[in-house]
């Protein structure tokens, strides 16, 4: 037990000290998470109010004081087209319900866009249908109208199984024929066992903190909050990550390759699982669950942030056991399997 | 005197290449063993199989008497590997990739300060305890290679190459270092490319080549075995045939040489013919302006047995 403690000791340590592991489990997580939440939060995020004028006898007019986005000035006639020159407005709605602007941009768009969406809604009236507003047409499913969740819990999902870089490096360190300081360390009286445990475990927890930290900025900086059922998700976040180090330790133990390729091959793995899960955007990942649904059903990018997006945002344990379960059950047969791969202490060549 | 190791008659392919062709080997107890041989002489080979970390096709292994096993714990506790790459944690301090290699083999803390805090002292690593490996020069990476092979004191210890890389100063502090260890009971194994280590560290010396142990040895046993000669380079004030029939007539002479500007007189046996020679040249009164001797060396013998082609 003293040994499993020192093994213990020496992940942690390396965990710390290492600046690439400290980048890339922590920083680069929050950059990505940043930008992904920069470029897909769009106009909530960075879109100021737009500056109007409306013609007396517009139409439009009390349809257009109501949209929050719209900032409608007081100027009239000459006024108001000075105004716009001098780009103190963007546009002008006018009573005849034409829309002036000054040239083509963002703010253009809009008011285009709006112009265009309140003449159809007047069409509608016109041609005698009644919309009834008090009724909601939309009806709330599993599915989120906006793609930031999407891209978010995707991401944290490969987050969640960056464990997978504790594993190669367990199995770099122990396994003689992979390298020097597996040799070294191998001609120690060393519980191999001990050795795989004390790293697992270390990776695992380090693994929760990387993601808990996640968790937390995006929490607190974007008000993205997927701790709200904290105690499943941190159980879901464990075995995650306990998963992601037993997919790591597989890797590592399965083959000669060295350890320059087998993490850009995580890497790579990882963000085509991701990918398939959304976090590209969500139409290939609708695109894979209408052409091939049993990958995301068996993906664990998806399985993790489908169960953290329901937990969280949807408010429902529907699927959390099976996911627990899955990942849980195929970590310790990946484990397993490893420590098969691993039984020879004497090699054909190091 | 008892054998530490001993390997015989092993055999080990690599699919078409023999890297150990029935290759025997001892070393007793309280020696330095030097292992000479060319890249991919199957040095490394040799002691990998010694570690019982590589399988071997025929022959066996025995350390301390019991065949090697890779799960011997025992037998792990009592031997010490250098390995020649750098084989620590580059993110570590000096301080903590010395206590968790010693911590392999004592579980007791006090004892495993102990150990750390002499291991640092016999590397000379001081002043550099708390610095992150990574940060340490050449030679003192070197020199935390080391101490973290042998802080546990194990009574047999295996340095693969140790000085590779490194400045003059601390490859004497190395030699030195394995000397003390040798002094204080511990057995050594050292192999090396750098043949005036072997002659200067090693109690004895095992040639190697093509996975063959070509001759071992003391020193002076491995010379004799090469019909050595003593070389006397001698720049004669007036060289001419009567000087040089007069040293042929001189007893041990085996040869004269024309070298630019100076003459070779080749003398066996090595180191007991040079008073003779140097008093037939005053007898005779034949001047010289320069002389120097040359003794056969651990190089001559090497060469002679494993040759002079490139090697890979």
């Amino acid at each position: 037990m003293r040994r499993f403690f020192s093994h213990a000791v020496l992940h942690v340590k390396l965990s710390f000290r290492d600046k690439g592991s400290l980048f890339w489990g922590f920083i680069y997580p929050v950059l990505l998470l940043t930008l992904m939440a920069v470029s897909f939060s769009g106009l909530k995020i960075s879109q100021e109010r737009v500056p109007i004028a409306v013609e007396q006898g517009s139409a439009l007019a009390g349809a257009l004081r109501g949209i929050d986005i719209l900032d409608i000035r007081d100027y009239q006639g000459d006024a108001a087209l000075t105004a716009l020159r001098d780009k103190k407005i963007d546009g002008i709605y006018r009573a005849d319900g034409t829309l002036l602007v000054r040239g083509k941009g963002m703010n253009e768009t809009i008011l285009r866009e709006i112009g265009s969406q309140l003449k159809k809604v007047g069409a509608a009236f016109a041609a005698g249908h009644s919309p009834d507003f008090s009724k909601g047409y939309i009806a709330r499913g599993d599915q989120d109208a906006g793609i930031l969740p999407v891209i978010l819990s995707a991401s944290l999902g490969m987050f969640a199984l960056y464990g997978y870089f504790s594993g190669v490096s367990i199995v770099h360190t122990i396994q003689a024929n992979l390298s020097p300081l597996a040799v070294r360390v191998s001609t120690a009286p060393v519980s191999r066992l001990s050795f795989v445990c004390a790293g697992m475990a270390t990776g695992t927890i380090m693994n929760v903190l990387h993601t808990v930290v996640l968790l937390l900025y995006l929490k607190w900086v974007w008000h993205v909050n997927y701790l709200s059922d904290i105690w499943r998700t941190l159980l879901l976040v464990l075995v995650t990550g306990f998963f992601g180090a037993a997919l790591g330790l597989f890797v590592g133990a399965s083959n000669r390759w060295p350890i320059r390729a087998k993490v850009p091959l995580g890497v790579a793995l990882m963000l085509v699982l991701s990918a398939f899960s959304g976090m590209m955007g969500s139409g290939f990942r609708l695109f894979l669950d209408k052409t091939f649904p049993w990958i995301n059903r068996f993906n664990p990018v998806n399985i993790f942030s489908r169960t953290i997006y329901r937990l969280n945002a949807l408010g429902t344990t529907k699927d959390f056991s099976e996911a627990v379960l899955f990942f849980l059950a195929a970590g310790i047969v990946l484990c397993f399997v490893s420590l098969l791969f691993m039984r020879n202490r004497r090699f054909r060549s190091l | 005197m008892q054998n530490v190791c001993e390997m015989r008659q092993v055999v080990k392919r690599y699919k078409e290449v023999t890297a150990l062709d029935h290759f025997n080997f001892e070393i007793h107890e309280g020696e330095i063993v030097g292992l000479l041989g060319p890249n991919g002489s199957g040095k490394s080979t040799a002691i990998n199989c010694l570690l019982g970390l590589l399988a071997f096709d025929e022959g066996g292994v025995e350390v301390f008497g019991r065949p090697v096993s890779p799960d011997d714990m025992d037998m792990k506790q009592r031997i010490g590997f250098v390995p020649q790459e750098l084989s620590f944690f580059a993110e570590l301090s000096v301080a903590d990739n010395i206590r968790y290699f010693a911590g392999l083999y004592e579980s007791d803390n006090a004892r495993r300060d102990v150990m750390v805090s002499e291991a640092v002292e016999f590397v000379g690593l001081e002043k550099y305890v708390k610095f992150t490996a990574k940060k340490l020069s050449g030679g003192l990476k070197r020199r935390l290679n080391i101490a973290c092979g042998i802080a546990h004191h194990p009574e047999f210890v295996m340095f693969d190459e140790p000085t590779v890389a490194v400045d003059a100063q601390s490859r004497n502090f190395i030699l030195e270092g394995i000397k003390e260890m040798n002094r204080r009971g511990s057995t050594v194994l050292y192999t090396t490319h750098y043949l005036e280590e072997a002659q200067e560290l090693c109690d004895r010396i095992v040639i190697m080549d093509e996975g063959k142990n070509m001759a071992s040895g003391t020193l002076e046993e491995l010379i004799d075995l090469v019909d050595p000669t003593e070389a006397v380079h001698i720049a004669f004030s007036e060289p001419g045939d009567r000087v040089f029939n007069m040293i042929r007539e001189i007893p041990g002479v085996v040869d004269i040489q024309e070298e630019n500007n100076h003459t070779v007189i080749l003398l066996t046996p090595p180191g007991h013919r040079l008073s003779a020679l140097l008093e037939e040249l005053k007898n005779h009164h034949i001047s010289y302006t320069s002389l120097h001797s040359e003794l056969p060396t651990l190089n001559d013998v090497f060469l002679k047995l494993t040759g002079k082609a490139l090697r890979d």
